[in-house]
């Protein structure tokens, strides 16, 4: 295989992408391998490098003596023609072995965006798209946030993965290890994987739809457990990884990741983080301090980054960032902040190096809109970010808000405007006329998602959108500002497939076939194809991004995310009158319903935070 | 103390491109618990330098590359220790601080490359070498090159080999840089490990 490699890689573009071969990358001897399980990500190795849920589960797999774990990313086109080219499949990158000859496939779906590259990928190692088109082995399954609502792509993928896959991934690997032992075919391997609680096999479950072509739900066909998200067992006690496999082609982070805290309890209503990741769980300080050291040591990294979904709220998080500076040279940097002096104040701890912008996300410009989305923030604390930024030397800033939340007015975007223009003239103030403030206003389109309290909202029409994004350009001018805005063709589109169902899979198909790739990359996307996709399924298109009846069955209803449907009514409920419901690690209880779903103790921070 | 090292970059390494391949020995120097002195100013980058990038795709048997280290105990071992394969040290010698810079050291590059097909002649290469050309020679299936450098500035092998092969896409040659040559200069003491001399 390498000599056939050596032959095509001087041709295509960043070559180093498809060799394998990187520092702390597993080969085991080929008689040792009982079970050989592929993770596959969907988009290109410089994303999929800095996926950290795969150098766990690399790691966890590698650990069992019998299995060999390998990476695999979606090639990129230049790679891809010269693979069909020379008639190459897709292969693994530690043996280079063709992915056909696997035992099991793995897929994450981070995004609804690699839905094409996943087909793709499947195509390319010579395996049919369509599981009902696979008799044999490998077996294709799929996990991540994109595996909760799963219908979309239920037709391709023999097995979902729901939730946590620390704890389930192994099981599943002795299960399909003991099958390949004892002979079982593919049938009988999916039988006993559906009998493990957190999988879904959807060939063992039927769809319904009503004469209008929506989902009525999904049954099963025979007697399985719950479809309920697995989380790990003791989050605090569960080890984090010792090695990382260091990429050969600089990543877009460069740096090691430690996860410290799980789930984000601040509970904004558009957020399918906020929602899928309870409940909140924080690993003990001691050791995240020695697990970090360890993990700079085995990677030569010196960037160490506290990754959660709001690293501000971990318990210790002062002193935490304060242990891990004090052992020389090590940087630490934090990658989700709240929008609040503190969080500027930790920041400034953490940059004794480098001089990067700040990055604070409002969502939206006005308290009311704020409110209905539960951001939890108030105008002041806007302020007193920017305030204690400016006065620490920052000149770039960067704000990210979205367009088209529910209930938006011009108003809510005349706000951004005033918020923009206050927080330039507070840098005035602050720093008279010495610098020079760079000040970049990201706008993204709302998209609703399944599993959140805003998943029955309409998806905002393009004039409409294109009007309010012209609002904000008008009177943001470069170049004393930036303003990005989002193509509304490419959120339509993840609009469509967040909240599809298994019909949108046909259309994921046709678009394949049609050449769509990328589509998260702007040069690739192309909504021309789509369309034509979607209108020869004869999926209603305008139907499908307008408001969802509160009556109507969600395809993702059997899915169980511990987080109850009551809870989403009542968090829709108190967005349309405008109120705020607290963080339940700091106020009352918001009885979502997580911490009893998994008899788990409800976590308490000390104190409320500084914005409540 | 300043060390000149000689290494090989064989195999898939070959593809690693020049800048992700410095970050690589950033990275090998640290994992191998051996600290690099860095530059000063702004932005401290670790003070390293290479003899002469390689393209992208092409292997080095013999390649150098000067580092400035605070101690040098076992150097060559502790770097092979945690080397990815593909990438091995050869050899480290230590030069006094007033040695001329490495790049200035380079004269000279040999390189073989693999032909698509056997030649009867190499002249078909005379025209576009120019002065560059010092030396050719075809072995079977592989041509030898050694190619001047004057002024940092030389000329590509695969530019060269190209012109006997009209319609074949340059970029198919695989490619070894054999080499690294100095002309005979009293300056060079000692002579660094994998410095070839030209005579």
């Amino acid at each position: 295989m390498w000599d056939k490699l050596q032959a095509i890689l001087p041709f295509v573009e960043k070559p180093a992408r498809y060799i394998g071969n990187e520092i702390n990358s597993v080969v085991k001897a080929k008689e040792e391998v009982l079970l050989r399980f592929a993770l596959a990500f969907p988009d290109v190795y410089e994303i999929g490098t800095s996926y950290m849920g795969f150098q766990i589960l690399y790691e966890i797999i590698n650990s069992i003596p019998w299995a060999q774990a390998e990476r695999v990313f979606a090639p990129w086109p230049d790679m891809e023609a010269k693979l069909r080219e020379h008639k190459l499949p897709l292969y693994g990158l530690e043996t280079k072995t063709g992915l056909k000859d696997f035992d099991l496939i793995g897929f994450t779906l981070q995004y609804e965006l690699g839905y094409t590259n996943l087909l793709n990928m499947l195509d390319l190692s010579g395996l049919s798209p369509y599981a009902r088109e696979r008799t044999g082995f490998p077996l294709i399954i799929a996990g991540g946030p994109g595996a909760l609502n799963p219908e979309p792509l239920a037709d391709f993928i023999d097995a979902f993965v729901l939730g946590e896959g620390e704890e389930i991934v192994p099981e599943i690997a002795e299960t399909v290890a003991r099958g390949k032992k004892q002979g079982w075919d593919k049938e009988k391997t999916l039988k006993s994987l559906a009998a493990i609680p957190g999988i879904y096999v959807p060939k063992f479950y039927t769809p319904a739809y009503d004469a209008q072509g929506k989902s009525i739900g999904i049954q099963p066909m025979g007697s399985f457990p719950p479809l309920k998200k697995r989380i790990v067992r003791d989050f605090a006690s569960y080890p984090l990884p010792k090695k990382l496999v260091v990429p050969l082609v600089q990543p877009v982070h460069d740096r090691v990741s430690i996860e410290i805290c799980r789930g984000c309890a601040r509970g904004c209503r558009f957020c399918q983080a906020g929602m899928l990741y309870r409940p909140v769980r924080e690993r003990p300080m001691e050791q995240l301090v020695q697990q970090g050291k360890m993990l700079l040591q085995n990677t030569g990294s010196s960037e160490i980054s506290l990754s959660s979904l709001s690293s501000a709220d971990y318990s210790k998080i002062e002193e935490l960032v304060g242990t891990l500076m004090a052992s020389g040279d090590t940087s630490v940097s934090l990658p989700s902040l709240r929008v609040d002096s503190y969080s500027v104040e930790l920041a400034r701890l953490t940059r004794a190096v480098r001089k990067t912008g700040l990055t604070l996300a409002p969502e939206a410009g006005s308290q009311r809109l704020r409110n209905v989305i539960n951001k939890n923030v108030r105008e002041e604390d806007i302020f007193s970010a920017a305030r204690a930024a400016f006065a620490n030397g920052w000149d770039n800033l960067k704000l990210y808000f979205m367009l088209g939340l529910p209930t938006e007015t011009d108003g809510d975007i005349e706000g951004i405007v005033r918020m923009v223009w206050g927080l330039d003239k507070l840098y005035r103030e602050i720093r008279g006329n010495k610098g020079r403030l760079r000040m970049t206003v990201a706008v993204s389109t709302f998209v609703p998602k399944a599993h959140t309290p805003f998943q029955w909202a309409a998806f905002l029409g393009r004039e409409e959108v294109k009007r309010r994004q012209r609002l904000l350009l008008e009177k943001l001018r470069p170049p004393k500002f930036k303003v990005q805005t989002m193509d509304w063709e490419e959120s339509k589109l993840e609009a469509l497939l967040a909240r599809g169902n298994r019909k949108t899979g046909q259309a994921i198909f046709l678009a394949w076939q049609k050449g769509c790739r990328f589509d998260a990359w702007t040069e690739h996307f192309r909504p021309q194809l789509w369309a034509e996709s979607f209108a020869q399924t004869g999926i209603d298109v305008e139907a499908a991004l307008g408001a969802i009846s509160l009556r109507a069955v969600l395809p993702w209803e059997h899915i169980d995310i511990g987080v109850s449907k009551d809870y989403l009514l009542r968090e829709l409920g108190r967005a349309q009158e405008a109120a705020e419901t607290p963080d339940c690690t700091r106020d009352k209880c918001s009885d979502c319903g997580v911490c009893a779903a998994f008899a788990v103790t409800p976590l308490k921070r000390k104190g409320k935070a500084e914005c409540d | 103390m300043r060390l000149i090292l000689s290494y090989a970059k064989l195999g898939p390494m070959a593809f690693v491109a020049h800048l992700d391949f410095q970050q690589l020995w950033w990275r090998i120097f640290r994992l191998a618990g051996i600290t690099l002195e860095m530059t000063q100013g702004y932005n401290p980058r670790p003070k390293m330098r290479f003899a002469s990038p390689l393209a992208t795709g092409f292997q080095g048997e013999g390649e150098l590359l000067e580092v400035f280290l605070e101690e040098g105990q076992n150097v060559v071992e502790r770097l092979n220790l945690v080397m990815p394969q593909g990438l091995k040290v050869l050899a480290a010698t230590q030069v006094p601080l007033a040695f001329p810079k490495v790049t200035a050291l380079v004269d000279a590059l040999a390189y073989r490359v693999k032909l698509p097909h056997p030649l009867d002649s190499h002249e078909c290469i005379g025209r576009e070498a120019g002065d560059y050309l010092l030396n050719a020679k075809l072995e079977g299936q592989e041509l030898n090159l050694l190619l001047k450098v004057e002024n940092q500035r030389t000329i590509r092998p695969d530019i060269l080999a190209g012109a006997c092969f009209p319609g074949f896409d340059a970029r198919g040659f695989l490619i070894s840089r054999t080499g690294i040559f100095a002309r005979q200069n009293e300056k060079i003491s000692p002579l660094p490990a994998g410095l070839l001399l030209l005579d």
